[in-house]
This record gives structure tokens, sequence and C-alpha cells, in this order.
């Protein structure tokens, strides 16, 4: 374990223990550590701004209420768990109910960020790119796509990743594994967008 | 001839494990088939294209847009009393919670050797002396039915009772069964009238109705404190 990570669990535990010791505010630095990266997680899952938020809410609600039975290690990795089995909850909703509006993909809130210093080709590639892997990414199953943000943009390691959605270390690299050929696959044909 | 060529390639590639490749690709092999991956890449053109795509996929994901959080999720003075609960739930928390999980290997423990307490001292006697066990019994309903002046018939049943009932057959002198009365009476006197319990047999039931009731609050408040997001 790398002497941040070890760094970050210290402070985890500590802030912990306050909040178990009635401490609100160390459970709201909790939050304030993790809400954006429990965020952009479910909500690249559930695609829908005001669901995901609602998960996330009931993720840290959960969290809170539930506090004593975090048994040390990785907080992040806890706190992923269950926000993403909030995550899950609102996938089975939207199933039972499919009259629920989806998404709107070309919501100027899923665009990607602007940099000033970009010239409009430069943002409308970016623009472009986050569409297509977007597509892709709909494209493949619920479970590929929550090990494939998992391990590439979260950075969990396959363990990790075992523990955060309850199955075995094959499983996840099986997933990981389809996923990726998955995307490759349905990417097949734009991957000139991708070469810089 | 070059289309020939292309076809074939194609078709060979088809036959190919992508899984392998996709599994070298991402480091997930160990030797030897990580070296039957390097030769399909290294003869295979379309494994070797594979091969390359797979490794951009990590940095593909990094492209996908996340829109902005809506709100501040920290909770305030008020969520947090909600949270936490009426007293009784809080000691339902406390009873289901991790903090006395030691509890249930013990209990379990407990209600063990408690079952085998019980077993020990009040069911295997039993179970074991089978007919020897109810001897004593047929004896002592024997004995007092020599009180009675009908009881010859219900003696000659039970065999183990012929050396007391010979004595009794008509043509006995009177003064024989004044002493068989006699004895009789001693033998009803030395019969305990409520057998005290095998203390083993207490503590064992004891201890089982404790752990039962250790297990019983355990699960049900853990049933009602459970919380489906940390399943």
């Amino acid at each position: 374990m790398s002497v941040d990570l070890e760094a970050v669990h210290a402070r985890d535990q500590g802030l912990v223990e306050r909040a178990l010791a009635g401490d609100l505010e160390a459970f709201n630095d909790l939050v304030g550590h993790y809400q954006d990266f429990l965020f952009g997680l479910v909500v690249r899952v559930v695609r829908d701004r005001e669901a995901a938020a609602d998960a996330v809410q009931e993720a840290f609600f959960s969290a809170f209420r539930n506090l004593d039975r975090f048994r040390g290690g990785s907080f992040r990795g806890w706190l992923a768990r269950i926000a993403l089995n909030a995550a899950t909850d609102v996938l089975r909703l939207r199933k039972r109910r499919p009259s629920e509006p989806y998404p709107e993909w070309e919501d100027e809130a899923w665009q990607p960020p602007t940099d000033p210093a970009d010239d409009p080709e430069a943002q409308a590639t970016r623009r472009a790119r986050s569409r297509v892997i977007r597509t892709a990414m709909e494209a493949i199953t619920d479970d590929q796509r929550r090990a494939i943000l998992l391990f590439d943009v979260e950075g969990f390691d396959y363990q990790e990743i075992a523990g955060i959605t309850g199955v075995s270390l094959g499983t996840v690299k099986s997933r990981i594994h389809r996923g990726r050929l998955a995307l490759r696959d349905l990417l097949a044909d734009q991957m000139e967008l991708f070469r810089e | 001839m070059t289309a020939h060529l292309s076809n074939r390639a194609a078709d060979d590639h088809a036959g190919h494990d992508h899984q392998l490749i996709v599994a070298y690709a991402c480091g997930d092999l160990g030797a030897d088939e990580a070296r039957a991956a390097v030769q399909l890449v290294e003869q295979c053109r379309r494994c070797a294209a594979l091969d390359r795509e797979i490794r951009l996929m990590p940095s593909l994901a990094h492209h996908l847009a996340v829109p902005s959080r809506p709100r501040d999720f920290r909770l305030s003075a008020a969520d947090a009393e909600r949270l936490r609960g009426s007293a009784v739930r809080r000691l339902l928390r406390r009873l289901g919670g991790p903090g006395l999980a030691p509890l249930q290997p013990l209990a379990g423990a407990a209600m063990a050797i408690g079952l085998l307490m019980v077993v020990t001292t009040a069911a295997l006697p039993i179970f074991f002396a089978g007919a020897g066990a109810t001897a004593p019994a047929a004896e002592r309903a024997l004995d007092a039915g020599t009180g009675g002046a009908e009881g010859g018939p219900e003696f000659s049943l039970a065999p183990f009772a012929a050396p007391t009932e010979a004595p009794l057959a008509p043509g006995a002198d009177e003064g024989k069964s004044v002493i068989d009365t006699a004895t009789q009476a001693t033998k009803i006197e030395e019969a305990p009238a409520a057998p005290a319990p095998d203390p083993a047999l207490l503590i064992g039931a004891g201890l089982v109705a404790l752990a039962g009731a250790v297990l019983i609050v355990r699960a049900v408040a853990r049933r009602a404190t459970e919380d489906p997001l940390l399943r």
C-alpha cells in the first residue's frame, strides 16, 4: 500500500471514530472528501443526474446509520459499495417502471468542460469523444460498465472491485475483459477519433 | 491472389482466441498463456491490432464526461437526528450491531454444551437403559399391588415378578403375608416421592435457554435494523 493511501486510510479512520463519537462535522468531512467521487461513479452507472443524486444521498444516509459496521480498510471502497447498491436499486426501479423518462444524452450537463485555451475544433473533438464513449458504455452490460468504471476510471484494483461488487476475482477480470472487448468492437469504426 | 490471402488471414483471425489476446493486453496471463498470446500477436496482424486497441481502452473511459454534482450531500443536524432514530431503534442497533458480535459464537457454543448436558443427563440413560430402566418401575407397581385383594392376575403378567408372587400363592400362611406386607411398607417408604433433578440437567437446560435467548434477540435486532444498501 502506498504511503498516500495509508495516510488517507488513517485520516478516514480518524474521522470515522470521531463521527462514531457523535461528531457530525467529522462525518461531513468524510462526505466532503468523497461526494464528488461517489456522484461521478453513480451518475455513470444510472445515467441520470437526479436519480444519481438521490442514490448518493441515500448512500451517505446509510453510511451514517451504519458507520459502526465499517470494519476499517478503504472507506472509499465501503462507500462505493453502498452507493452502487443504491444505484442498483435505481436501475431496478427504472426497469419496473419503463415509462420513467430516460436521461437526455445531449443534455448540456453531460458535456465535457470547456477549456478556454482550446480552439473550437479541439472542443468539438472532445465533445465527440465523450458522446461516442457514452454511447458505447451504454451498450455494454451494467456489470461490465461497473467493473470498467471502477477499474479504469476510479483506479480500484481487482481485489477491491471484487469486494465492492460482491463477486469473485475471476468474475471481475472476466467482466473487465469482456467489457473492453465489447467497447473495442463498438468503437471500431471510430478509433480515429481517439488517436492524437 | 492478394484478396485470397487477405480472406485467409481473416478466417484465421476469426479462429484465434480473442479472449486470450484481451487477457494478455490486460496483463492477466501467466507465463505459459502469455507465450501463446505473444505468438498470436506476432503472427496475426489483426490480433496485433486487437492487442493495441484493447490497451487503448482504459484511457478512453476517461473521455467520458461527467455532469457536475447538483447538490451538496453533507448532513444537517436534523438529518443526523432523524437517522439516529428512536431510543428503541438505537437499542436494537446496539443489540444487533457488530459490538456484540462475539456473543454469537459464544451463544452457539453455550447452546451446544447445554444440549450435550441435557442429552447426556436425561435422554441417554433412558435410551440405553431400555427395558432395564422400566423393571424397577414395574417392580414398584407389583409391590403396590400385593396389598390389594385382587392383585393376583396382574402379577402373573410380569415374568420378573414371579419370585415375589410365589409366597402369595393360595395356601401361603398369614405370617408370611404380614411379613410381606411389612416389607412392602418398607419398600414404599424407601422409594423417593419426587426425584431431585440432576444438577447437570438444570445447568444444561439453563445454558440452552440463555444461549437461545441471546441468539433470538440478536437475530430480531439485526433483522429490525438491517439496511438493504449494506447487502
